[in-house]
């Protein structure tokens, strides 16, 4: 940290930005790909592996991993259940994906002390890390294409199951109702509500990632510690189920 | 920050693939699994329970066909000494009487055998009481009318 060189607030506003790590060459088009995205990947891959190792040979009787799947499972479908309702089926795997990647998305920050790029290239002799920069594990939802495009698609969500469900008319229908006074507020909700999910989370996510930059920044040893549990993990998880939270309570919204 | 941009289609691709990847190999199946085994388990109850209550009535059908197989083997029982009764008493009156008519028959043969005796021994003691006078009176007595008169001495001191 080199305070030296750039100001506390411009070392802050770096820390936020999104970086440009290496560009995707597709069909003539440079699709440029940056550290948030790269760190969705490696949340993406974690989840996966991990799903298919924890989901093989189940067995009537659940032992060990088996537990944790079903206990992770149950707990969206009984979560999609009770705020949902009958339809829950189609909504709970989906509040479960976003869940998941929220909770570690907001607290991949705890594994930080995975060494940088700089150290794996010395090590290893890969040109590929030395694209990453140090201390390169930082919360993707710090930055708001990420909050954004999950409001975006639940809000998406929203109003595709709402026609499959209730069919287009009825679907048209319910702008009007109980009053067609009501249809320019129903019209605004789908530009409110994902802003505002989108916004909570951000917000939240960025808070908590400005008030540990500055201790890191600024009183580096002992301090972070029992506040990183507050901001980093309490902080991560409770965005994470308001975010679906409110996201299942929209769905239910729309299908009912 | 606020820098919108390609990122947000890069979470929007990423988000749906992981949503469709997650969805097939961790929420249905492992959804499925469960509602199969809560499916099964409740089955095995009701089962369990039906087949409690079918021993139940089992049980209580032996009980009540014991209960009257006991009554009926008392009546067998019951018929049986009769019967046994009966027929002890039948054989005992069976063997009386034959034991009577046995007694009768020989008493009957005995009187026979006596009677046939005490005439061998009239004849004997006529021949003897003839040859005797005869030896006597040195004459043959020995004819018919002697015989005759012999047989009715002797009798008439028989009878007295």
């Amino acid at each position: 940290m080199d305070l030296g060189q750039l100001g506390l607030r411009e070392k802050l506003i770096e820390e936020l930005y999104a970086k440009e790590l290496f560009n995707i060459n597709l069909f003539g088009w440079k699709i440029p790909v940056a550290d948030t995205v790269v760190v969705m990947w490696i949340i993406m891959a974690f989840l996966i592996i991990t799903a298919f190792l924890l989901t093989r040979q189940m067995k009537p009787v659940p032992r060990g991993k088996q537990n944790l799947v079903e206990v992770i499972v149950g707990f969206f479908n009984s979560f999609s259940r009770d705020v949902v309702g009958h339809h829950w089926r189609v909504f709970a795997p989906y509040v479960g994906t976003v869940a998941l990647f929220l909770a570690f998305a907001n607290t991949i920050s705890l594994f930080n002390f995975i060494p940088g790029g700089d150290y794996l290239y010395k090590v290893t002799g890969l040109n590929f890390f030395q694209h990453i920069p140090d201390n390169f594990l930082k919360p993707p939802t710090r930055n708001i294409n990420i909050p954004a495009s999950l409001a975006v698609l639940t809000m998406g969500v929203c109003i595709f199951e709402g026609i499959a469900i209730k069919k287009p008319k009825n679907w048209l229908r319910s702008f009007f109702e109980p009053s067609p006074i009501v249809f320019p507020f129903k019209v605004f909700d789908y530009f409110i509500r994902p802003a505002s999910l989108t916004l909570r989370l951000f917000g939240n996510i960025l808070g908590a990632f400005i008030v540990m930059e500055l201790l890191y920044l600024t009183l580096p040893a002992l301090l972070p510690a029992p506040l990183s549990i507050y901001f980093d993990i309490f902080d991560g998880f409770l965005q994470a189920y308001i975010f679906v939270f409110l996201s299942l309570f929209y769905m239910a919204e729309a299908v009912e | 920050m606020f820098d919108f941009g390609p990122s947000f289609l890069w979470v929007i691709v990423n988000l749906l693939v992981l949503y469709f990847i997650l969805k097939i190999i961790l929420f249905k199946p492992v959804t499925e699994f469960m509602e199969n085994r809560s499916i099964s388990i409740e089955k095995d109850l009701e089962n369990a329970s039906k087949s409690k209550a079918e021993a139940e009535q089992l049980r209580q059908e032996r009980m009540q066909k014991l209960l009257s197989l006991e009554d009926e083997t008392e009546q067998i029982l019951r018929e049986a000494h009769l019967k046994a009764q009966k027929e002890y008493e039948e054989i005992i009156n069976a063997a009386y009487e034959r034991a009577e008519s046995l007694m009768a028959k020989a008493e009957e043969n005995i009187a026979a055998q006596r009677e046939e005796m005490y005439k061998n021994l009239r004849n004997e003691i006529v021949s003897l009481a003839l040859s005797s006078a005869s030896k006597v009176i040195e004459a043959n007595m020995d004819n018919k009318a002697n015989r005759a008169l012999v047989d009715k001495f002797i009798k008439e001191e028989g009878a007295a």
